[in-house]
């Protein structure tokens, strides 16, 4: 009997990282698009930097950062009663700074791909900066911000590196990718597979759901 | 009355400008700017728009100020009672025309002013439609509604009809005028087309070297065979009741008759 746990533990795991850098990133975004603050680049080279580095190296990073030794560590228990590491939160927050690029670069590229006259258009009808945001600029950025929420709820789904340093193999932190290794250690060969197909399935189907939109996306602006 | 004495020094092309730029404008005049490529005169409606800001200067519209570096005030663009007819349209492509149309107008909207402004324009038909599926003319009909339906104290017109062809453009022209009628709103339009001129303006400012060099009436300002602001006269014509002159700007002849 399959034990499906690890697969629902891995898609709440994404739906609450997805949810949470959608709101998160688009203000970030905005002002990446569109400040011209010259240590711009700094940020911009933080963001992307999970691009780059080797989960490992981020899940260990912030294994210590979370551990009761460290300051923040200590700050957490201390002032909210929270422990992250190997707890489900604990996960959440390492997902939302891996997957933060994936949902921030296209709805960055969606802004800068609008043209600046939309903007101050909106401006010279007496629209704040807020509402030319929620009237203008996001309805013309869907393709950009599906991009976003597809991307970021993909690459949650096939984290391993960084849920396996700061949640561990518990039963309440295995998500599904950290099964399919757990099987393989145990020589269940039939376990893994079924996992690793389904993971597979459904990582192909939202890449080509990405595809589709973008494709219809880029025929409703021609 | 609507009054501005701003500077401003910015890099257009390589090269430095220098803005100095005094002027007061009656209020539902119709005033051309009037000045040869790169001299400022688009900046000049970004500054009293706020998209740009002056380095120093005083902006005034009736009592208020809108822009004032000695009191270190400035009205944000969406504070400030304008509308702005952008060169390249500036639909939202997320709205259908009417909705277009509706976006800058705040609380309860003059429905019978919409209804006018969509008769002159001619819109009826297009209503429903999105920008994407109009044509460049019909566009640029519909942008000229969105920034007058609002009413706005000033009214800033960036060579909104250069696209157009002529047919469409003399079209406009008319519903420029026609609207005007209607809403008696200060017109500040900044074009390069001398019959385009001659049809709206009240008043032209030239402006030369990011100063204004001559004002007065489309006639009094050009009626001088030496119009070297706006290029050669090649030939002049004495009529019973007009003078017609061609006139070569960049590169292209274009005919004017002044009225005598």
């Amino acid at each position: 009997m399959i034990d499906w746990t690890p697969f629902l533990i891995t898609l709440k795991l994404a739906f609450i990282t997805t949810s949470i850098l959608f709101v998160v990133s688009i203000p970030l975004a905005y002002w990446l698009a569109y400040s011209k603050v010259k240590l711009k680049f700094i940020f911009e080279a933080m963001v992307s930097l999970p691009l780059v580095l080797p989960p490992s190296v981020l899940g260990f990073y912030l294994l210590v950062a979370f551990s009761r030794e460290s300051p923040l560590g200590q700050f957490l228990d201390n002032y909210f009663d929270l422990s992250l590491p190997f707890t489900f939160p604990g996960l959440v927050i390492g997902s939302i700074i891996y997957s933060l690029p994936f949902m921030v670069q296209p709805i960055q590229a969606g802004f800068q791909n609008l043209p600046l006259a939309l903007k101050e258009a909106s401006y010279t009808l007496g629209k704040s900066r807020l509402q030319t945001i929620i009237k203008v600029l996001l309805p013309n950025i869907k393709a950009s911000l599906l991009t976003g929420i597809v991307l970021s709820f993909a690459h949650t789904i096939g984290e391993f590196g960084v849920v396996l340093m700061i949640g561990g193999n518990l039963d309440k932190t295995r998500v599904a990718s950290i099964a399919i290794y757990d099987s393989v250690n145990k020589l269940d060969y039939s376990t893994a597979h079924t996992y690793s197909l389904v993971l597979l399935l459904f990582s192909f189907a939202i890449l080509a759901v990405v595809y589709l939109f973008n494709k219809k996306g880029l025929r409703a602006v021609k | 009355m609507i009054k501005f004495d701003i500077h401003k020094q910015f890099t257009s092309h390589g090269r430095v400008v220098n803005l100095s730029l005094k002027a007061a404008c009656e209020e539902g005049k119709i005033i051309a700017v009037y000045g040869k490529s790169g001299v400022g005169k688009s900046s000049l409606l970004r500054m009293l728009s706020g998209l740009t800001v002056p380095d120093k200067g005083v902006i005034t519209v009736g009592d208020e100020d809108w822009f004032s570096s000695s009191a270190k005030k400035n009205v944000k663009t969406n504070k400030r009672s304008i509308g702005f007819l952008f060169q390249d349209y500036s639909l939202f492509p997320n709205m259908s025309v009417l909705k277009n149309i509706l976006y800058g107008v705040e609380g309860e909207p003059d429905q019978e002013l919409i209804d006018r402004i969509i008769a002159i324009g001619d819109l009826k038909e297009l209503l429903d439609r999105k920008p994407e599926t109009l044509s460049g003319g019909q566009q640029q009909r519909v942008a000229l509604a969105i920034a007058i339906v609002r009413k706005p104290k000033l009214l800033l017109l960036d060579e909104p009809l250069s696209a157009l062809d002529a047919e469409m453009r003399v079209k406009l022209q008319e519903e420029i005028l026609a609207i005007n009628s209607i809403v008696k709103t200060t017109i500040l339009f900044v074009s390069h087309d001398l019959p385009e001129v001659f049809k709206l303006a009240d008043e032209v400012l030239v402006m030369e070297d990011g100063v204004f060099t001559k004002r007065g009436t489309p006639s009094e300002i050009f009626a001088s065979e030496k119009v070297d602001v706006m290029g050669e006269v090649v030939s002049s014509d004495e009529g019973e009741n007009s003078k017609s002159l061609r006139i070569l700007v960049d590169g292209k002849i274009i005919g004017v008759k002044i009225p005598k």
